[in-house]
């Protein structure tokens, strides 16, 4: 009895005699999604700035957010997606960035964040950078067409999938019509749910990270997907195949941010201006498989994968970055509810 | 004897203080914020406002969502139905067991839920692939077509729901059959009643609590469903559950999250309150 006690205390002990070792050195503490990054950089700016990185993770937006607004958990850097820097700024969770801070800046090229609610790079500066389309196996269904009425092709029915995530889905139906993924107007959107209810009969579900592994068992033949997970599938199974519609994409901008509250801004920028050293970024950019607009570290790159990871000025002139719509939101929300009651 | 009687009390209430303190503060007062915030507006960016409305619970009655409502309730009954079906009969042939194989099938039963609840549902994707064995014995034999998808419906979603929660009906009703004096049945034929009339006349009554509880303990959980219309229900499976995570998590309203909630508990506490009221009135009746 005496014993488990004991063990019991020194059990609850444990993480103190940590945290009181770490102490001498600085932390830098990141919210990041997982795989995010790759772990031999860490490893080398904790060396070079004699520091320790805590990283900790997230799987939604949403759910980072809600964290954040709790109370102050005391990040120092955080990897949100655009629109929800756009609303951390609004809220004015996060700071304006000293850009003098981040000399290494001059590398990033500014085409993403110009279709983003921060065009300036004010608040944010992009960190990966992602492309919707469609995932496929290439031995089964060799002949997919580039286009987002796929989901209504009979051909595939009841083997093919879209997200479950109501901005994607519906932006595919809203891109096909020729609309902009970002409208809030009443009529386009009618249509767009019409099109969503039509296509709905074919589909086989509504999946996110489910429809990967469906995908490669062959119980789905088509998908939606990121492209940066399509790579990383096309490692394990190299017969997946990868294609963007004609009509355009959905663009995903991941941002770094630094939140108002955070006590070490100066590592955190020295951290940012790190991830933009062109061999560091070229570095990163193979291991999570995104892109990374970082003109001289796209140079260092591995070509096959640079095909993967860039898109054509064409596509890219008629993609768009899903924004933060505000309160319009709710008509997405409605309609997305509607498309899946019917 | 007063004192004695006091002192029985006293211990009983130091026994009975913690779980209900446990109970009051990780369990009552979390319903209790879930439901107050049913009531709060909320703004675009996913805060809770201050201020009360009635707005979340009248969106609820949308045509829209009394679809999926019903869909949960009656997707709920039918998995609920077709688990008492199995487990009658599975409880009333283990009660008759004798007490060496009653033990292994206990085990047999008990045993694959210390497997992880997700990596058998994923069991389940991979018995009903298109190209697995099953399809293809199924195809064979003439019953499905090459086409048939048996995935991602809700006939999928009620059969992985049965499986799962088919233990919970079956360990109560074979706990009330267990206690049950099968000698009855035999005094019932002698007396002329015939074998399903023995069954439903003095079986089925005596294990009537047995029977309720694992009701519930199929129906409430059923309701609750989230991760089994996800990963293998179709586009048309959506229930409640999933409702409330696309509330939470995709349209940042919290406050209509906890509205979805507080309905769903409704849902659970409305036929519970029933059973237990009839209960109370039958009996003061008898008094």
């Amino acid at each position: 009895m005496k014993k488990l006690l004991f063990l019991t205390i020194l059990l609850l002990i444990t993480p103190f005699l940590f945290i009181s070792c770490s102490k001498s050195k600085k932390v830098l503490y990141i919210y990041n999604w997982s795989e995010y990054i790759a772990p031999e950089l860490m490893s080398k700016f904790e060396k070079d700035y004699n520091c320790k990185i805590v990283m900790d993770y997230f799987d939604s937006n949403e759910a980072m957010y809600a964290k954040l607004k709790v109370g102050s958990p005391g990040y120092d850097l955080i990897v949100p997606s655009s629109y929800m820097a756009s609303i951390m700024n609004k809220k004015e969770m996060i700071i304006n960035l000293d850009k003098s801070k981040i000399p290494n800046i001059k590398f990033i090229e500014s085409k993403y964040s110009e279709k983003t609610e921060d065009p300036k790079m004010q608040y944010s500066v992009p960190y990966a950078v992602s492309f919707t389309g469609l995932g496929y196996n290439k031995k089964k269904t060799p002949a997919v067409k580039p286009t987002w009425s796929i989901f209504g092709d009979k051909q595939y029915y009841h083997q093919i999938s879209m997200f479950n995530d109501m901005r994607e889905s519906i932006g595919a139906a809203l891109k096909y019509l020729g609309y902009s993924l970002n409208t809030t107007d009443d009529k386009q959107l009618a249509e767009a749910k019409q099109l969503m209810i039509k296509w709905k009969k074919n589909l086989a579900a509504y999946q996110n990270e489910e429809a990967k592994t469906s995908l490669a068992d062959g119980i789905l033949l088509v998908i939606q997907i990121y492209n940066g997970n399509m790579i990383q599938m096309q490692s394990d199974t190299p017969e997946m195949g990868f294609l963007i519609p004609e009509e355009g994409t959905s663009i995903g901008v991941e941002v770094l941010v630094i939140p108002s509250d955070s006590e070490n801004r100066e590592l955190a920028y020295n951290f940012i201006n790190f991830m933009y050293e062109p061999e560091n970024c070229a570095k990163n950019m193979e291991y999570i498989a995104y892109l990374c607009p970082n003109t001289k570290a796209l140079e260092l790159m591995d070509k096959d994968l640079l095909g993967k990871i860039i898109i054509s000025d064409e596509l890219f002139k008629k993609s768009e970055v899903i924004k933060d719509i505000g309160g319009e939101n709710t008509k997405y929300v409605r309609m997305w509810d509607e498309i899946k009651a019917h | 004897m007063k004192g004695m009687h006091n002192k029985k009390n006293l211990g009983e209430w130091l026994v009975t203080i913690p779980p209900l303190g446990w109970l009051f503060i990780f369990f009552m007062i979390p319903t209790i914020i879930a439901i107050t915030i049913a009531f709060r507006p909320s703004s675009p960016y996913g805060d809770i406002e201050a201020g009360w409305t009635l707005e979340n619970f009248i969106m609820l009655f949308s045509p829209t969502y009394i679809t999926i409502i019903w869909r949960t309730i009656w997707i709920s009954f039918i998995s609920t139905i077709i688990c008492l079906f199995f487990a009658l009969p599975t409880g009333y042939y283990m009660a008759r067991l004798s007490q060496k194989w009653r033990q292994i099938i206990l085990l047999l039963i008990i045993v694959p839920f210390w497997t992880n609840f997700l990596i058998r549902i994923f069991a389940w994707k991979i018995i009903l692939n298109p190209e697995g064995i099953l399809q293809y014995i199924l195809i064979s034999l003439g019953i499905i077509s090459k086409n048939t998808m048996m995935l991602y419906r809700t006939e999928t979603v009620i059969l992985v729901t049965v499986y799962t929660y088919l233990p919970f009906a079956i360990l109560p009703i074979f706990a009330a059959a267990e206690k049950f004096n099968f000698k009855l049945l035999e005094a019932a034929q002698d007396l002329g009643a015939s074998r399903w009339e023995s069954f439903s006349r003095i079986f089925l009554p005596n294990i009537s609590k047995g029977l309720k509880v694992a009701t519930f303990m199929v129906m409430i959980p059923c309701l609750g469903s989230y991760i089994i219309p996800d990963l293998v229900g179709g586009t048309n499976s959506e229930m409640i559950g999933n409702l409330i995570a696309t509330q939470a998590f995709i349209a940042r309203n919290i406050p209509m999250a906890a509205a979805w909630a507080t309905v769903l508990m409704a849902m659970i506490l409305f036929p519970m309150g029933l059973v237990i009221s009839t209960k109370l009135l039958s009996r003061k009746m008898a008094e």
